[in-house]
């Protein structure tokens, strides 16, 4: 993306008026938080920098309601340090740098390694405020827990890139840190290429544990298992059981927050696919795609079947060899950063795009209204075995 | 196309009836009474006719032909739903009963796909073979839709930790008002692009009619402890939820009932041997992998004598535990002995605000001279200020009224919000502009229109039409729904 100036806001009022000038002139904005994943999503039109990581404030934070309200240009560090606190936490250690933003991460539904009870983004964002494309300050969800008042425009907004207005604030659901929580890991005793493979990850499939764990599958390693163990005591003793059952080497145990942080860290010459198929094919499509791309790294998730796939190829070839020679009765694949093409948009999101941006000035992709994940979809139909 | 008006139903029933046979149209006036209403008394409207498709294809033939005539409709499935949603004014009810197969359950997996008219409960009871429950599990649960929750976004005392009915939809096929047919979401959860999945749970029937849903299915937790703990008052019971939920421990429930509510329940067939002295009782549950349970039982309890308590019990077995939760679901069950109508109501307030909220309720409710028991999941901070009362003497019921306004402008004040999950329906339209400004509800307008642009499925409910810049000077088909007793 080529951009040709820089705007800092501070205020929201300084949003919608940046907004509602560029619709006067016709020149569409890229928005920015901390700027730490602007390669990722795309490809975006050459576009005015809005630069929102001056809205960083904390707006209201009540610990008792486990409820946070801050600017979207808040970094994750900060909002982690805050909520430690008062023993909370935001419950997602998204991929990527912790100084980016959390309105990016919001705006980007970022996934995270071994996020506690499969949470998604969509699950803890309660409220946004968001300008929306035409200037106008919008305000959806609420400081509350549970809110079913009007439209959700909050899930709308959670992982629309940015492409139907600027968030400003957010309101997020925390947690309270548990008495301990640790990683462990342990090597597998079996290689992906090995014909045996199956004979030990489906077993942890079956009997998945109620912990968060990763397969994490380097080039040339033995895949070793991830376990997030949270709880109290009896209930971590207990996990760490289960663990070992698994099959895996002598367990190790980290501070988590020094396991996320390897996890996690992406740089911007490493593409990154998301993958999934059923469970049913566990094995065999974690095999396929570490012989389609040998070179990647795999982080594979076998309580939901979800494989994130980090490769210094170029993102649409690695995902067009791995959908191409199947391996599993049905993949679907995203790129989440890396390179791609952009088909058309299917006819309700072009639409929902012209109803809260009508002239596509939030964030404009390259090809005029085309959206950024449309790639993925036209090519990660169902896959033939 | 326009829409047209009520006229042309007669015109469109040959059409319908062509579709899913005689017996399954009704357009009789003592036909159509069951439909006069939903759970909530107060209002009542009467549909022009009812349909009920059998299959899919009927379902997506009878949308078709209700766009072809430019006829508004009102989807229906188990019309338990406390707002008003389910209410056809004149307009076609499409009910969805009939389409009750649980198509598909995958336990490796872990999901189903399911018709929309299967029962909540159902879909537990036939995954319990593979060790798996649906978990969100509103109190009607035992009647209501997974079409219906899909349509309110619907919670239950379980979603505390297990999460509310967007947290466990994975995929939905929807037919849209125009009859174009949809799939929103993955079967597998790996989605991209705008959440449109996200956005239609919840849309109260206003955005299209989904065909086929597949859902989470959970593992059923290894073991199940049910804490029963009595307090001296409502305050100290309040105190207790702030300082469980502070501990880290996430109970799967944790429910307050006051002592109308327990006199209520205890003296009617669901007595679950609840103390009727209690000025409120918490019902906490945590469950999950066997070890470590009973530490955090301890904690819970301890929290518990910290605020006062009088005394705590704790069921183990699964049969206590049942007849302790009979009584908290049957509550508004048990509440229809004290009158003949129940106003069952709906808003949610940050936790650490619910002392101070149920004094100003208890305040309200003198004020008002009106009875309030309240019954609610305490752990989310969503409050069912529940009022029996005569829905024939016109003064009582407009106290009623009054009172439940007050409650909501309270809740309102407090930075809470009117609906935690039964939706806005016809019920909460007056405070929409409370909640949102001018600009926020166009939004939200605009967003309807992109599914809906002829404004005929379930119209005039969730957003106030006239704060729709683009429908001013609309028909709204809701000013002519009887407001009974209001």
């Amino acid at each position: 993306m080529t951009t040709h100036s820089l705007h800092r806001v501070a205020q929201v009022g300084e949003v919608a008026d940046a907004i509602r000038t560029a619709a006067e002139h016709q020149t569409p904005l890229r928005f920015r938080g901390t700027g730490t994943w602007m390669h990722g999503g795309g490809p975006f039109a050459e576009a005015t920098v809005l630069d929102l990581s001056g809205l960083s404030h904390v707006i209201e934070y009540i610990p008792g309601d486990l409820v946070i309200t801050v600017g979207a240009g808040m970094p994750l560090s900060t909002l982690r340090a805050i909520t430690a606190e008062h023993g909370q936490m935001f419950a997602l250690d998204p991929y990527g740098d912790a100084t980016g933003s959390i309105g990016a991460c919001v705006a980007t539904a970022s996934a995270a390694p071994l996020a506690p009870s499969d949470l998604q983004m969509r699950d803890l964002v309660l409220g946004i405020e968001a300008v929306l494309g035409t200037g106008e300050i919008t305000r959806a969800g609420g400081r509350v827990v549970k809110n079913v008042a009007g439209f959700d425009l909050v899930r709308l907004h959670t992982g629309a890139w940015g492409t139907l207005g600027a968030l400003t604030t957010v309101s997020l659901r925390l947690h309270a840190r548990p008495a301990i929580d640790v990683a462990v890991t342990g090597t597998a005793p079996i290689a992906v290429d090995d014909p045996a493979f199956s004979t030990w990850l489906d077993p942890i499939v079956a009997n998945r544990a109620p912990l968060p764990m990763l397969v994490v599958i380097a080039p040339n390693a033995q895949p070793r298992l991830v376990a997030r163990v949270s709880g109290n005591r009896a209930r971590v003793a207990a996990l760490m059981t289960r663990v070992q059952a698994f099959g895996v080497g002598p367990l190790q145990e980290h501070a988590i927050e020094a396991t996320l942080e390897t996890l996690r860290v992406t740089t911007p010459d490493v593409a990154m696919l998301r993958l999934r198929a059923s469970l049913r094919d566990a094995a065999r499509f974690v095999h396929h795609v570490r012989r389609t791309l040998p070179e990647a790294t795999l982080l594979y998730d076998p309580a939901r079947g979800a494989l994130r796939v980090l490769t210094r190829q170029d993102a649409t070839d690695a995902l067009a060899s791995v959908m191409a020679t199947g391996g599993a009765s049905y993949i679907r694949g995203v790129i989440d950063q890396g390179r791609r093409t952009v088909p058309t948009p299917s006819a309700l999101e072009g639409q929902i795009k012209r109803a809260l941006d009508p002239s596509d000035l939030c964030n404009r992709l390259m090809h005029h209204v085309t959206l950024p994940w449309d790639h993925a979809r036209a090519i990660s139909e169902p896959g033939a075995v | 196309m326009s829409v047209r008006p009520a006229m042309t139903v007669p015109l469109i029933r040959e059409q319908l009836i062509a579709i899913t046979g005689p017996r399954w149209v009704k357009d009789r006036r003592s036909e159509l009474a069951p439909y006069d209403a939903d759970g909530l008394p107060g209002y009542r409207a009467t549909p022009s006719l009812a349909v009920f498709p059998g299959t899919r294809d009927e379902l997506i033939a009878v949308v078709r032909c209700l766009a072809d005539a430019g006829v508004p409709f009102v989807p229906r499935g188990a019309g338990t739903g406390l707002s008003g949603g389910a209410l056809a004014n004149d307009v076609v009810l499409i009910g969805l009963n009939r389409l009750s197969r649980i198509l598909e359950v995958d336990p490796v997996n872990r999901l189903a796909r399911v018709e929309p008219g299967v029962v909540n409960a159902r879909l537990s009871r036939e995954t319990t073979p593979f060790g798996l429950h649906y978990a969100p599990d509103p109190s009607s649960q035992s009647v209501c839709t997974i079409g219906g929750n899909v349509a309110e976004n619907a919670g239950g005392p379980h979603c505390l930790k297990y999460g509310v009915t967007l947290n466990h939809v994975l995929a939905c096929e929807v037919v849209l008002p125009d009859g174009t047919v949809t799939t929103l979401g993955d079967p597998f959860g790996e989605t991209a692009g705008y959440d449109l999945l996200g956005v239609f749970i919840g849309s109260e029937g206003c955005f299209g009619i989904a065909t086929e849903i597949t859902v989470r299915l959970v593992p059923l937790p290894d073991a199940v402890h049910t804490i029963l703990a009595d307090f001296p008052s409502v305050d100290a019971a309040a105190r207790a939820v702030s300082r469980i939920v502070a501990t880290g421990i996430v109970p799967a429930a944790l429910e307050m009932m006051d002592n109308p509510t327990i006199r209520a329940v205890e003296a009617s067939v669901y007595a679950a041997g609840y103390p009727v002295d209690s000025a409120a009782i918490l019902l906490c549950e945590v469950d999950g992998v066997a070890d470590g349970l009973e530490e955090d039982v301890a904690i819970i309890r301890d929290a518990c004598l910290a605020c006062d308590a009088r005394d705590v019990r704790v069921a183990t077995a699964a049969a206590d535990r049942q007849r302790l939760w009979q009584g908290r679901k049957k509550a508004f069950g048990a509440m229809g002995r004290i009158a003949p109508a129940l106003v069952v109501q709906d808003a949610v307030v940050p936790r650490t605000r619910l002392p101070e909220v149920l004094a100003r309720i208890a305040d309200i409710s003198h004020q008002h001279q009106v009875r309030v028991c309240n019954v609610f999941h305490a752990g989310d901070g969503n409050l069912h200020p529940n009022i029996p009362y005569d829905a024939g003497d016109a003064d009582e019921s407009a106290r009623v009224h009054a009172a439940m306004s007050a409650i909501m402008q309270t809740c309102i004040d407090v930075g809470g919000t009117i609906t935690g999950e039964h939706g806005v329906g016809l019920d909460k339209l007056p405070y929409m502009e409370s909640l949102f400004d001018a600009d926020s509800l166009d939004a939200m307008c605009r967003i309807r229109q992109v599914f809906d642009p002829e404004r005929r499925a379930n119209p005039g409910k969730v957003v106030p039409v006239h704060a729709c810049r683009e429908w001013h000077g609309t028909r709204g088909v809701s000013r002519s729904t009887t407001a009974v007793g209001r």
